[in-house]
């Protein structure tokens, strides 16, 4: 089956639904939740009633069962109102569903896979530590079998929904020697002995995420709480990667679509010189930027999502829709902000926040480096060098 | 009991208008469309009493081209269980009466007892279509619900806007039409789920040889009543900018408002 990027009267309509909850539910909270840095259970929780907690989850454990495409759509248009929600959201559907949905047992999914998809519960992922990131394969946590049990002790930093999540999937090793090969999956209750949350981070933007500190301290986890074989961790880890950087993707969409509105609105009703600063071609030529960026990132997201749908591997796909989109989304920001001259540098005008929203699409879910370094080996992969 | 919401599909508020070259109505070339605000409450009311086990079934119906097909499938996948799509090239330029009738005969032998409607249609704002439907049936109507209990299977109380804050309550003998105001509740939004189970429902289509009607009786040519300009209002007034500090301005406001209104 070949891609085709024309839209499914289904999937006009999830962003109808989608960017008309967006509009009037979360778009008029985002400013405040901005500033107060609370989680936004309620947008969850009626984010929830649309199903947009589990969308590419089958009916038969709690989701949509829609493909990847209305996920991108989706994520989109909640970024575009509220990015804190499009990554909490993203988080739940892509890092905590995806890989139980994948990986997980029938007794896994039935007991934590349908409460996520469904939205009663929230979900986090649990894989930097503070000192690897990017090398995730350099991970410290440690997994000791104890009969019945795992005993996992080590710090997990920056876990996106981590202060509000009911459950995590943690990525701990049973041996650290073994590098990759000893990184194993846990899925982790918060009321498990031994688990606690440290202190929230205070972030640049995205702040009401819920980003925190977790602490392991000889946490008690069931046998039965492995997700996947021991030792098929990092590639559990990596595979859902692949996943969360579409929605991610999406997330930047959606950031850069904002920055784009706000920019058309204020640069037409911008006076300078006699007339509105959209006349000025220097402002004209910054908006056919934007607009024609974003679009094409729309157009490679939509492409990694139909990827995921259709091919077995779709790292190449994710990493250059990830890369381009989140850059792309960086670039709308900053000439948003531009655009808006110094009222763009001042909190009541949303570019600011915007501005401060775009820069973590370049970093979470693979750094551009990373994904400049996933794209390349992909390209070089089989040839001489 | 079988229900029946009227629905209408109406250009966004933000469509770009501009007026056609006859001057009677807007250039619908650019515009975007979606469900006529009003009829997304009355729907909503609809689905609640649905949700509640009072209403077995709930009805969507439009009269309108082959494009208004999308409002019904947004009213499906919000949780409408069928539509019925009144579509006939004759039924451009129809008067509100004209579609009264022809509501009528698609609905005949339906048997639906409780008809809702949107108060107004955002675009032309008649608000005839509920009372003109309920004179040709026969049955009783109330506009501007604001309060809506089924209180048994013969009767609804509904509670009417009236001016200055008041309500107006009413009860009807069920076969019944009830226009509804805004904010008579929180209308939901299509889920995922809904837009999938929406696939399976059924859209009716009809033109006006299924209901046995002619063109020459309703439709555009039969219509009674003729726009014969859309203009923007003359320029107000009186109008006054208030100038000063921010907190001087706020003052005079207030006391103006206080004066004009007694609201505050
Ligand atoms: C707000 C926020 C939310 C997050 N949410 C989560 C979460 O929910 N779960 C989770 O597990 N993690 C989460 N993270 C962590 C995030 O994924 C990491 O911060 C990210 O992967 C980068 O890792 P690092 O911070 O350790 O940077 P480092 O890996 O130390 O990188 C530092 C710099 O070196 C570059 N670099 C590193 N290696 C290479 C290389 N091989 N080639 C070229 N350049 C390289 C990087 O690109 C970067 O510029 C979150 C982070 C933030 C800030």
């Amino acid at each position: 089956m070949a891609f085709d990027c024309t839209l499914s009267r289904e999937q006009e309509m999830v962003r109808e639904t989608v960017r008309a909850f967006a509009e009037d539910v979360l778009k008029p909270r985002a400013a405040a939740l901005d500033r107060t840095r609370e989680f936004p259970h309620d947008n969850y929780r009626r984010a929830a009633a649309l199903n947009l907690t589990g969308m590419m989850v089958p009916e038969a454990y709690g989701g949509a069962g829609f493909d990847a495409v209305s996920y991108v759509i989706a994520i989109e248009e909640v970024s575009r109102a509220c990015a804190s929600t499009g990554v909490v959201l993203s988080v739940n559907n892509s890092l905590f569903c995806g890989p139980i949905l994948k990986y997980g047992s029938e007794e896994q999914k039935r007991r934590y896979l349908v409460p996520h998809a469904r939205g009663e519960r929230i979900g986090a992922y649990c894989l930097t530590e503070p000192g690897s990131g990017s090398d995730a394969a350099a991970l410290r946590t440690s997994a000791v079998r104890r009969g019945d049990r795992y005993v996992l002790s080590g710090n997990k930093v920056f876990v996106t929904n981590g202060v509000a999540a009911h459950t995590f999937i943690v990525y701990a090793t049973i041996d650290a020697k073994l590098r990759h090969r000893g990184i194993s999956a846990f899925i982790v209750e918060r009321d498990f002995p031994g688990l606690r949350t440290g202190k929230p981070e205070h972030k640049m933007g995205i702040t009401a995420s819920g980003s925190v500190e977790i602490v392991l301290e000889a946490c008690e986890v069931p046998a039965g709480n492995l997700l996947g074989a021991e030792g098929e961790g990092f590639k559990i880890a990596m595979n859902t990667l692949d996943g969360g950087r579409i929605g991610i993707a999406a997330q930047a969409l959606g950031i850069g679509a904002a920055a784009l509105e706000e920019s058309l609105a204020y640069s037409r009703s911008r006076q300078a010189f006699g007339a509105p600063i959209a006349q000025l071609q220097a402002i004209q030529w910054k908006l056919a930027d934007m607009a024609t960026e974003l679009e094409a990132a729309r157009l490679l997201a939509y492409r990694a999502a139909w990827a995921r749908d259709h091919l077995e591997r779709y790292s190449l796909e994710a990493s250059m829709a990830k890369l381009f989109a989140s850059e792309a989304c960086m670039r709308a920001a900053k000439e948003g902000v531009q655009i808006h001259g110094g009222y763009g540098y001042i909190n009541e005008y949303t570019v600011e926040r915007l501005f401060r929203d775009a820069k973590i699409t370049e970093i979470y879910e693979g750094t551009s480096e990373i994904q400049r370094l996933v794209i390349a080996k992909e390209i070089l992969k089989g040839g001489p060098a | 009991m079988k229900s029946l919401v009227l629905v209408k599909q109406v250009p966004s508020a933000d469509s770009p208008f501009r007026l056609n070259s006859s001057g009677t109505w807007i250039e619908e070339g650019n515009l975007t469309f979606g469900l006529n605000d009003y009829d997304r409450y009355a729907l909503e009311a609809l689905l609640k009493l649905k949700d509640a086990g009072k209403v077995a079934e709930v009805v969507a119906l439009t009269v309108g081209p082959e494009r208004a097909a999308t409002v019904l499938r947004t009213c499906l996948a919000t949780g409408a269980d069928r539509a019925i799509h009144v579509k006939d090239a004759a039924l451009e330029g129809s008067d509100p009466l004209s579609l009264a009738k022809v509501i009528k005969a698609a609905i005949q032998g339906e048997g639906f007892s409780l008809i809702m409607a949107g108060l107004q249609a955002d675009d032309d704002n008649y608000g005839q279509i509920g009372p003109l439907l309920a004179r040709l049936l026969d049955r009783p109507s109330a506009t501007a619900a604001m309060g809506l209990e089924l209180r048994d299977g013969t009767t609804v109380r509904v509670e009417r806007e009236m001016e200055n804050n008041r309500l107006l309550v009413v009860d009807l003998t069920l076969p019944a039409v009830i226009t509804v105001q805004t904010g008579i509740n929180e209308p939901r939004y299509a889920s995922l789920k809904g837009i999938m189970a929406a696939k399976k429902k059924e859209i009716r289509t009809v033109a006006l040889k299924d209901l046995g009607l002619d063109a020459a009786e309703v439709g555009g040519r039969a219509a009674r009543l003729r726009t014969v300009r859309l203009a923007s209002p003359p320029k107000g007034k009186g109008a006054e900018i208030l100038k000063g500090p921010a907190d001087e301005i706020a003052r005079e406001l207030v006391k103006r408002i206080r004066e004009k209104t007694g609201v505050i």
